[in-house]
């Protein structure tokens, strides 16, 4: 604080002064005149700013005259011009001469003040400190008193105390610049003790008092250094909070700007005031200076500010970070994603893209980190994160599953990045990439590759181990034994001696070594207790004893198995294994034991369901139909609001064929031969009747499928397809899969394809697990084929034979996938498809009739028409139940005669298929006509 | 009385204090740069009729609505207590507090300066928290068609997005989100924007995409309380679709702390149950 206003009320009363001197009797008129002009001098000298001399010069007075009250301003002067003239030291003495000579002088108080600062300047903080305490009392000082003394305390080392000064000052809401100074004070103190929460208390409530702040550029740097601070410190959460109290550039430059002009206003004011009130003139002029002061300072930080980039990405960064270390990593991907797609040329690109692609590999965005991986390589290609980059792009390949691209990622990587320090990982990987497409002789060279490259790499062990589970899996089980024993002698510790020595006996049974696979499996029981992959092992077992034959020690196995399985395969292998052999025996009281136990055991396990269908299925067997029929609709009034659970649909079924088979009249139960039979249609009404009543759609459409089922079951497809067609009418949110792929199929067999399309988008998008899938990929390949998206339809009925275990729509798939590289001109990849449909026994049918058709098309268009009327006969001879490729088969041979000018044998052809009564019907018996006209031949 | 009866010039005393005023302290800016201090205002007609003072009395002036350039109506208070309520998840609460706004700034809608399309937001952010759709896009549409003020026309648009989403239109709805996110520098307007459009994107199923609309919220445009509910309550949602359970129960835990009073969280109640 400047002293300077001292100036002002002094020359006041520089004529009284003077007046003063002229009427003291002491001095002479010489001495008074000359008093006069040493004061006036020195009041001069310290209205131009020489402090010093004015100080000498005044000093040089005080001394001379005699002394009078009147000189109370000279005193006062003394002590200012040596403060402002940063003698502080004789600014104290100064001030300690006024204080003695005039305790309660006019200017009293604003000399404690002035030696209180002259003490805290001069760095005599206890002295400051304890004169600032005592000026708490004066309410004109009590803000700046506060302040200064805290001050006065920190300086000295004594935080606590200067914390408690502090408290005082801002203990309330803070109403004034100083308590905002003393808040931005305390905060600083705060987050030195580490008292994190106080911190985030004052920042917020600093920012809630944000128009009181003159300095903001100074409070958002404070604020983003506390942040830092509390960063380091590992208070992630309460860093963020710093951060985000942040204000962008063009807000502080906003806020500072008016800031500067309301001060500017105020100083007008003042003068105003001033002007018309003279009185106020000392007061306001202190004020006035205070505030020019101010506007100066804060106006050059603004133009240092406004020099300044965006700060924006800085604090983007830094936000980034902390939601990343909070574990909120979606949201640090999303502020490194608005940092790299907003801000092209900043210093935190790099750091904020390799920031982004980390995030995204985190939460599994694996497509997303891919692309920003290539795009940090292409940007970076020798930046810091470079190699890192590199490695992590075949990671997340391989973590979306997708081994392929992994494969070309590594692959690139290890020949552009030769000096990567990850090049042992990526060599590794490269070879497990080519490991999980199933890619054998490759994987092994890869393999190979590393242990030469690397021969004592880390991951040596692991090479060694998958070069032998190389050769299990591709069959060679001879080799596949060699090198798992080999493994053996070489690793006896090592980390995959549990699981060789399982491989050894998979290795074995594959041979039909019974005996020792028993033998290896009870040992492996004995030496490795508790290890998770029991339960596969005493399936292997379970599996020996049943290949000889003895299925009770088989079955008990096979329960050991299910109920010790680390995974869900396992599990229900062996539970539907032991099922099988004893449905093989006729035990169905024990299957029935068997699910029963099951569902006791595991009664959370998605395969509940299908239990209760084979208690029920067990039932039935017994001849308890209504038991079975009762177990089959308690279950399904359990579930059937779930469309997750897929099996309440197997349920439907087998109530409806429990609906339809003829229940056996009880021995000796003479009511039994009179009772009426019960309609099967009346029956699953009352057991399911309840449950049509439910309000939830996805029950009603269950119904709907039950009916269904029971009228396929009685041979009425009208009523079938009734039934069917309704559940096309539900929201495809409310069906479960089942039912979208029925409901798809059939608005596809009417030629609805968008609306099918919804149907077989949400069973894909909402249920990528089920059985039902296929439904979903072949519906949408036939969608894309009719609409002649061939490049779509393509992609569909490829997903749905590469990507799943197509169950029910298998045929149908490879069939469309047939069709689509036929219409592609892919002839030799379509001939392979379509023989391979050909050859299917199961197949047999409408299906095979067309694939023989479309082997003659393919002949055709290769112009080998002999080959091609091969086809063609074998389908209008052999497939005669299936008339539309029939008569589409007559057409095509006779055109294939012709184009062999074998003009006899084609009219031959065209009046055969005119003979056959149950062609007449069709559009091609009308063409035949047309064919033999063109021969001049008549039919 | 008023400028129908008399010519302009002439319009400065008509006649003594007739009808309801209702408020007062409102400046009258016409286009002639001329500036009316008012003690009140009323509407008839086309005319605005201004209470002034003449003499020692008081007396009205008409001006036709063509001839004003801008009412200087204070902003009214129930603006910030009802933006409050709405802040707080208590709709039901805002739409009280508003309707008395709307209540007097209906007979000036088309006057520059009045209050009635913000308050008019207000009330279809309020109707759409209570789930009373049809009547906030019945007054969505109104705004559109009254304003000048690309900002407010933006914020009504945003009020349709969910009627679009409805009708399955996301390609529409989506495009209003990206133009508002594009053009607008209002981050109540942004906040709408990027949560409207985490709404189109999980009714797509697009949850990736859609996570990322609705953090928009929490993570920049924190301050915008009475968006916050609809984004956690849609980001718990997409965490779900996503199989992230734990991040989705966190997610629905944190809204129903933050926003007890809201719809959201009875929402959020019924779905950590599923979880």
């Amino acid at each position: 604080m400047s002293l300077r206003a001292g100036v002002l009320t002094i020359a006041l009363s520089i004529l009284l002064t003077y007046r003063a001197f002229a009427q003291s009797s002491s001095p002479s008129p010489n001495e008074g005149a000359e008093l006069a002009q040493l004061y006036n001098q020195g009041m001069a000298e310290f209205a131009a700013g020489d402090y010093a001399k004015a100080a000498a010069d005044l000093e040089a007075m005080v001394n001379k005259a005699e002394f009078t009250p009147q000189l109370e301003p000279a005193f006062y002067t003394i002590g200012s011009a040596y403060f402002n003239a940063g003698n502080y030291t004789k600014a104290v003495a100064a001030f300690k001469t006024y204080q003695s000579k005039f305790p309660n002088g006019a200017h009293a108080a604003e000399v404690a003040f002035g030696m209180a600062q002259a003490n805290l300047l001069g760095k005599n903080y206890a002295d400051a400190a304890s004169q600032f305490a005592a000026l708490e009392k004066d309410p004109r000082l009590r803000e700046q008193a506060l302040f200064f003394g805290a001050t006065a305390s920190k300086e000295a080392g004594k935080i606590d105390n200067a914390i408690s000064t502090l408290q005082k000052l801002v203990g309330g809401e803070l109403g004034s610049a100083f308590s905002v100074r003393g808040a931005m004070m305390l905060a600083q103190l705060y987050s030195q003790k580490g008292e994190s929460t106080k911190v985030i208390s004052l920042i917020g409530k600093l920012h809630s008092r944000i128009a009181l702040v003159d300095d903001i550029v100074g409070l958002n740097s404070t604020t983003v250094e506390l942040g830092d601070d509390l960063f380091k410190k590992k208070s992630y959460a309460d860093a963020l909070e710093c951060y985000r109290a942040a204000y962008p550039r063009e807000e502080i430059i906003k806020m500072q700007t008016e800031r500067i002009a309301a001060m500017q206003k105020k100083l007008d004011d003042n003068l105003n005031v001033a002007r018309s009130d003279p009185s106020q003139f000392a007061a306001l002029a202190a004020e006035n200076n205070q505030l020019k002061i101010d506007i100066v300072r804060t106006q050059k930080a603004l133009e240092e500010f406004a020099k300044l980039p965006s700060i924006t990405p800085a604090i983007y960064i830094r936000l980034a970070r902390c939601f990343y270390e909070v574990d909120k990593k979606w949201e640090s991907a999303l502020v490194y994603q608005e940092l790299v797609d907003r801000f092209e040329k900043i210093p935190e690109r790099e750091p904020a893209l390799f920031g982004l692609l980390v995030s995204l590999a985190e939460i599994n965005q694996a497509k997303k980190a891919e692309d920003r991986c290539e795009q940090y390589l292409r940007e970076f290609k020798t930046g810091p994160n470079a190699d890192t980059v590199g490695y992590m792009l075949g990671v997340v390949a391989l973590q979306a599953n997708d081994p392929r691209a992994a494969e070309t990622y590594f692959g690139r990587m290890l020949e552009t990045q030769g000096k990567s320090s990850y090049r042992d990982q990526m060599r590794y990987l490269l070879g497990n990439a080519k490991f999980m497409a199933g890619k054998w002789d490759e994987a092994v060279a890869e393999y190979k590759k590393y242990l030469s490259e690397f021969p004592n790499g880390q991951s040596v062990e692991d090479v060694n181990y998958r070069l032998a589970l190389t050769k299990v899996f591709s069959g060679k089980y001879q080799d596949a034994l060699n090198a798992l024993n080999d493994y053996l002698k070489k690793y006896p510790h090592g980390q995959y001696v549990s699981d060789a020595k399982y491989r050894i006996a998979v290795c074995k049974y594959a041979a039909s070594l019974y005996d020792e696979v028993i033998k290896d499996c009870k040992d492996w029981e004995r030496e490795f207790t508790g290890n998770k992959q029991l339960g596969e092992v005493l399936a292997l077992l379970a599996d020996s004893y049943a290949a000889t034959d003895r299925d009770t020690e088989a079955v008990d196995l096979y329960v050991r198995s299910y109920k010790t399985a680390a995974t869900d395969e396992v599990m229900n292998y062996s539970l539907f294994a032991a099922s099988k052999i004893l449905q093989k025996r006729g035990e169905w009281d024990k299957v029935a034991a068997l699910f029963n136990d099951f569902i006791a055991e595991k009664p959370e396990s998605p395969s509940v369901i299908s239990a209760l269908y084979w208690i029920g299925k067990a039932k039935a067997h017994d001849g308890k139909i209504d038991e079975a029929n009762k177990i089959c609709a308690d279950t399904i009034k359990k579930y059937i609001d779930d469309p997750k659970r897929e099996a309440v649909e197997l349920l439907l079924t087998q109530t409806a064929q429990l609906c339809v088979k003829k229940k056996k009249p009880v021995e000796g139960d003479e009511r039994s031969t009179t009772t009426p039979e019960v309609d099967p249609g009346a029956e699953l009404d009352q057991l399911l009747g309840n449950t049509e009543q439910d309000q939830s759609p996805t029950s009603k459409a269950r119904v709907l499928f039950a009916k269904a089922e029971l009228a396929r079951l009685r041979k009425q497809p009208a009523e079938e397809e009734k039934n069917i067609a309704k559940l096309a009418e539900f929201k495809p949110d409310d069906l479960s899969p089942m039912l979208l792929g029925r409901a798809g199929d059939y608005l596809l067999g009417q030629k609805k394809f968008d609306q099918a399309a919804k149907f077989y988008q949400q069973l894909l998008d909402d249920y990528p697990k089920s059985d039902n899938l296929d439904f979903a990929y072949n519906g949408l390949g036939e969608i894309a084929l009719q609409k002649n998206d061939l490049r779509s339809a393509l992609r569909y009925f490829n997903d749905g034979t590469e990507k799943i275990a197509a169950q029910q729509k298998l045929k149908e798939l490879t069939l469309g996938k047939a069709k689509v590289l036929l219409a592609t001109e892919r002839l030799d990849e379509a001939k392979k498809v379509f023989e391979q449909v050909a050859s299917v026994r199961e197949w047999r049918g409408e299906a095979t009739a067309f694939s023989v058709y479309s082997l003659g098309e393919i002949e055709a268009k290769r112009q080998h028409w002999a080959e091609a009327n091969a086809y063609f006969q074998r389908v209008y001879v052999g497939y005669q139940k299936f008339l539309p490729w029939v008569a589409k088969s007559y057409i095509r041979s006779g055109e294939c005669f012709e184009k062999l000018n074998k003009q006899q044998e084609a009219a031959n052809t065209y009046r055969e298929l005119l003979r056959n009564e149950k062609l007449a019907g069709f559009a091609e018996a009308a063409e035949a006509r047309k064919k033999l006209e063109a021969l001049g031949q008549q039919g | 009385m008023g400028s129908q009866r008399l010519p302009l010039q002439f319009c400065v005393v008509v006649l003594l204090l007739l009808g309801k005023i209702d408020m007062f302290g409102q400046s009258v800016l016409l286009k002639t740069g001329q500036k009316v201090e008012s003690q009140g205002l009323r509407r008839d007609g086309d005319l605005i009729m201004a209470k002034v003072q003449v003499g020692t009395g008081s007396g009205e002036v008409g001006y036709h609505v063509a001839q004003i350039a801008k009412i200087e109506f204070p902003e009214p208070a129930a603006m910030k207590t009802a933006n409050d309520s709405l802040g707080r998840g208590d709709a039901e609460k805002a739409l009280g507090e508003i309707n008395s706004v709307l209540g007097y700034y209906d007979q000036f809608k088309d006057v520059p300066g009045s209050w009635w399309a913000q308050a008019a937001l207000v009330k279809v952010s309020a109707l759409a928290a209570m789930q009373r759709q049809p009547e906030a896009e019945v007054i969505a549409k109104e705004i559109q068609k009254s304003v000048t003020d690309p900002e407010i026309a933006r914020a009504a648009q945003l009020r349709l997005v969910g009627a679009l989403i409805r009708r399955n239109d996301f390609d529409k709805a989506v495009a209003i989100c990206d133009d508002a996110i594009k053009n607008s520098k209002d981050e109540t307007t942004l906040a709408n924007a990027w949560t409207a459009k985490g709404d189109a994107l999980l009714a797509q199923k697009n949850a990736d995409d859609a996570l990322m609309a609705y953090l928009h919220v929490p993570v920049f445009y924190y301050e915008e309380k009475q968006f916050m509910p609809t984004a956690l309550l849609g980001s718990a949602r997409a965490y779900r679709r996503l199989d992230d359970v734990d991040h989705a129960k966190k997610t629905l835990n944190e809204l129903i702390a933050s926003f007890p009073q809201s719809a959201e969280a009875a929402a959020a109640q019924t779905e950590l149950k599923k979880l």
